[in-house]
């Protein structure tokens, strides 16, 4: 006989403790409640008729302790689980690595690859027992154990009917570097993979699982390996039109047949653009949706092979993106009155205008951009500015006037003059603008600078050096333009891009909080707390899709890295299960309660009288 | 779960747990029990329909006023009873005797074995049985002094006993008060002997009433039978305590007999609780069976009943008062 569970130590240790619990308690009782009666002869008539009557209920009170430390080690014995026959039978570790990365998710024949990987799992943990305690690992791009090593088949079985697949690439030496570490010490051990059947270990890996003494089996799974991935998808707002955007998609066909795929783009859940693609065995193609008119913030591309057979791994099918969102900007107009100037500032919804008259106190910092209408102020802005006709400062020498002057020289290349006509604008005078070096002269007459771009105390400025109400400027359609792309062009200066995040790495988003905790709702629904550490949340995400960060309600999308992706396998399972069966031997452990529990109906019967005749 | 407790001779836990739980023996007699006896008394006088005083008349031939009988006359007779108006028509001496109207000797008898003593401290709240049969013996007595009739009081105990002479006069009801205070659950039952001692120091005839828990290991049976055969009109009370019939026990326990002090080991459970129980009605049943084959008046009083509930009905179904 020999001892699966507990070792023989911990079982004498075990039933020490609870004999010498019970010696105690059976003292404690033998010293009974002292009672009086009125007139004990009655009740010697009645316990003489019993004791007559029963033989059993003379037994003495030392056999009941008998009885009870029989229990005891009946009960103790069966803690160690006790096994007949089994003196030579050898102990196999086992870890079963179940893939439930990326490949997984392969749907061959309308099943998903994970529900055969499943299969194969259940059929091994149906092995488990004593000679072939078990541990299950879920795997993908890191190993998660399901447990300890377990003899509990059934234990074993539901613990495989909890494993979901994840959008991650399996990292198969890892996972094998995991299982050796557990299997340290325990020999003979094994290790069977079931999953992806691509991929080989590293020579190095191999011989140190063989040094180990570590078998490694693996059960491929998969017949089917066509697969066509969306491998790139990131969407950017033009930089000088912000609500218009442009999409990049990149596809790859994985598979050793020609596929055609219809890529479908939704926005905000909504069908804005489908095309389709021929993709010959392992092309690649890039292609850029460009012009889209889309005001949402949500993009997913969803692929679609015409033949089904092509594209076994819907999850890299599809790609999520998000538009950045279009920051307001704050602008203050330091003006005494100037129609013109906030009639065109209307035009943009996402121009935040103030208007304060020059001299005023005004906090410069709660602005992003402010225009100067005849004035200048007395310190440096500290933000981007725009200057309309300054008048003579330490910032914007000049010396005199140039009367009429005409745009003979406009630079129609720079971003602020995109699509301004300025040719035949009519003004009736200019202030000389001293340039200064650095500065850059966007559009002049021959006898001096009329509209101007630069630097003052690092922060960039333009300026316009004649007074538009003194000019048709304002009527023509150049005007609004010149002020929309002039404040644009500071904007673009700040550059803010939605960064690409893909599952299993830590992406990290920018929030208005600076401390404390954030919340963030997965694509499943799920809310998870993360902390905020100064003013950015990090987490990590295992599956693709729209995770959104509350309550700011930002979007960040999360895609799968088709490119590391591993290639799925292709080809019949077929593995003899059978080799790795190990014979079945009795347990015992369950004869043991039950004798025990026989023994604790006799004492309780026998000995306490509880029966009524 | 409760256990029983009593006095001397039991463990000195459980006499300390029977102070506790029983009704305090100071508190028997107190305003409202004197209350209480008033308006016994004036119940029973209703229930005797207005009887004259001590006017109960014995078979004695006395110095009364109502003629009971004739006898031929004897030498050494009163010749003052002598009827010479039946000598002239007769010429026969003849002797006429008088009913003697004579007050009733009420003798009452308490068990003052430790038995009586005893108490559940489960059942708490309720008098002793002794505490029960002090009372009883005090509202009979009342009602007796009240009738004029003489009142003797004995506390059957194995040791010296308390007793009160036969006494009369409404105002002995403090003596007899007095003298029930003193009486404590003490020492075995041995009710024969104590009857017997009693028959030898009573000398006059009358109506006995007995006491008692009739828990007697020599059984009560001699008690009854002497007091019979010594022509006492004898009435039998036997006190109850719920706990006796239904105790409060169960689990491994160790009994100890109020009066011995012996121990017995046993492990209460549901069936022997009914086997006690069908011991403890087959023991009343005898003892039911005995008094009525002797024609002895047996009347059961038990400790949760209501005093006055209890001696009038004893009262009234024993003949006590007519």
């Amino acid at each position: 006989m020999q001892l699966f569970g507990y070792s023989l130590l911990q079982v004498l240790a075990v039933f020490g403790a609870a004999a010498t619990l019970a010696v105690l308690l059976h003292l404690l009782r033998a010293h009974r409640r002292r009672v009086a009666v009125p007139y004990l002869p009655l009740w010697e008539g009645v316990l003489a008729q019993r004791d007559a009557s029963q033989l059993l209920s003379r037994m003495p009170r030392w056999l009941a302790l008998l009885l009870t430390l029989l229990v005891l080690a009946l009960l103790s014995l069966a803690v160690g689980d006790p096994r007949l026959g089994a003196q030579n039978a050898a102990v196999t570790h086992r870890v079963i690595l179940i893939d439930a990365g990326l490949a997984s998710q392969a749907e061959e024949d309308g099943e998903p690859r994970i529900t055969a990987i499943k299969r194969w799992a259940k059929r091994l943990a149906q092995q488990a027992g004593p000679l072939v305690p078990s541990m299950l690992v879920s795997v993908d791009a890191a190993p998660a154990p399901l447990g300890p090593f377990s003899s509990d088949a059934a234990a074993l079985e539901r613990l495989v009917a909890e494993i979901e697949p994840s959008d991650l690439a399996t990292d198969v030496e890892r996972a094998h570097r995991f299982a050796l570490a557990a299997l340290a010490g325990r020999n003979p051990a094994e290790i069977v993979f079931i999953g992806n059947g691509k991929g080989e270990l590293p020579k190095e890996l191999s011989a140190e699982l063989s040094r180990a003494g570590v078998a490694v089996r693996r059960i491929a799974v998969g017949t089917q390996a066509d697969n066509v991935a969306i491998t790139t998808f990131a969407a950017r707002r033009y930089p000088l039109d912000r609500n218009r955007s442009e999409l990049l998609l990149g596809l790859e066909n994985q598979g050793t047949s020609a596929a055609e795929v219809e890529v479908t783009l939704l926005g905000d859940g909504q069908p804005i653009d489908a095309r389709t693609f021929q993709l010959g065995p392992g092309a690649r193609e890039q292609r850029v949706f460009d012009d889209l008119a889309f005001s949402g913030a949500r993009l997913e591309a969803r692929l679609e092979a015409r033949d089904p057979a092509r594209d076994v791994l819907p999850a890299d099918s599809r790609a999520y993106a998000v538009l950045p969102p279009r920051k307001k900007v704050r602008v203050l107009c330091v003006t005494e009155g100037n129609r013109y100037l906030e009639a065109a500032l209307l035009l943009d919804e996402y121009f935040e205008v103030d208007v304060a008259a020059p001299g005023a106190r005004v906090r410069f910092p709660d602005y992003d951009v402010a225009i100067f209408d005849r004035s200048t102020p007395v310190e440096p802005p500290g933000i981007p500015a725009l200057y309309l006709a300054p008048p003579p400062s330490e910032a914007f020498p000049s010396d005199g006037e140039i009367p009429r002057p005409r745009f003979d020289n406009v630079r129609r290349e720079h971003p602020i003059l995109r699509h301004v006509v300025l040719a035949d604008v009519n003004v009736a005078s200019a202030s000389r603008l001293k340039t200064q070096p650095g500065d850059a002269v966007l559009a002049s007459s021959a006898a001096g600078p009329l509209l101007v771009s630069g630097e003052r105390s690092g922060l960039p400025f333009v300026a316009l050096t004649f007074d538009v109400a003194r000019s048709d400027l304002p009527l023509r359609v150049a005007w609004p333009l010149l002020l929309v792309n002039t404040l644009d062009w500071f904007g673009n200066e700040r550059k803010e891009l939605a960064p690409v995040h893909v599952v299993g790495e830590v992406a990290r988003v920018a929030v208005e909080a600076q401390e404390g905790v954030a919340s963030i709702r997965t694509p499943d629904g799920e809310l998870l707390s993360v902390p905020v550490t100064e003013g950015s949340v990090a987490f990590s995400a295992d599956r693709a899709g729209f995770f959104q960060i509350e309550p700011e309600g930002r979007l960040v999308a999360i895609g799968i890295d088709a490119t590391a992706a591993p290639l799925l396998a292709r080809g019949p399972t077929t593995f003899d299960l059978a080799s790795l069966d190990r014979p079945r031997i009795p347990e015992l452990w369950s004869v043991l309660i039950a004798l025990a529990l026989v023994v604790i109906a006799f004492e309780w019967l026998a000995f306490h009288r509880r029966w009524a005749p | 779960m409760g256990w029983f407790s009593s006095p001397p001779v039991a463990a000195t836990k459980a006499r300390a747990e029977a102070g506790a739980a029983s009704v305090d023996e100071g508190a028997l007699f107190d305003e409202g029990f004197l209350r209480q006896l008033e308006s016994l008394a004036l119940a029973a006088r209703k229930v005797v329909h207005g009887r004259d005083r001590a006017e109960r008349r014995t078979r004695r031939a006395g110095h009364g006023v109502e003629l009971a009988d004739y006898r031929s006359y004897s030498p050494g007779d009163d010749y003052r009873h002598i009827d010479w108006n039946a000598y002239a028509r007769t010429e026969r001496l003849l002797l006429r005797l008088f009913e003697q109207e004579e007050d009733l000797a009420v003798s009452l008898l308490l068990d003052g074995s430790a038995s009586m003593g005893a108490v559940f401290a489960a059942t708490g709240g309720k008098p002793s049985k002794l505490a029960r049969g002090k009372q009883l013996v005090a509202g009979l007595a009342y009602i007796a002094l009240s009738g004029l009739d003489r009142v003797s009081i004995h506390a059957l105990a194995t040791g010296e006993e308390a007793r009160m002479p036969a006494s009369r006069g409404k105002a002995q009801i403090f003596t007899v008060l007095e003298l029930l205070r003193k009486v404590a659950p003490v020492g075995p039952t041995d009710l024969a002997s104590a009857v017997a001692r009693f028959i030898a120091r009573e000398k006059r005839r009358g109506m006995v009433v007995l006491i008692s828990d009739l828990y007697d290991p020599k059984g009560v049976e001699h008690a009854i039978s002497a007091l019979r055969y010594a022509r006492f009109e004898l009435h039998v009370i036997q006190v109850t305590d719920p706990g006796d019939l239904d105790p409060p026990l169960r689990g491994d326990v160790e009994l100890i007999d109020s009066e011995t002090g012996e121990a017995r080991s046993v492990t209460v459970t549901p069936a022997l609780l009914a086997r006690y129980r069908a011991a403890v009605l087959a023991h009343r049943a005898r003892i039911e069976s005995f008094c009525r084959e002797k024609h002895v008046p047996l009347h059961t009083v038990s400790t949760d009943e209501a005093l006055d509930t209890a001696v009038l009905r004893v009262l009234r179904r024993g003949g006590l008062l007519e």
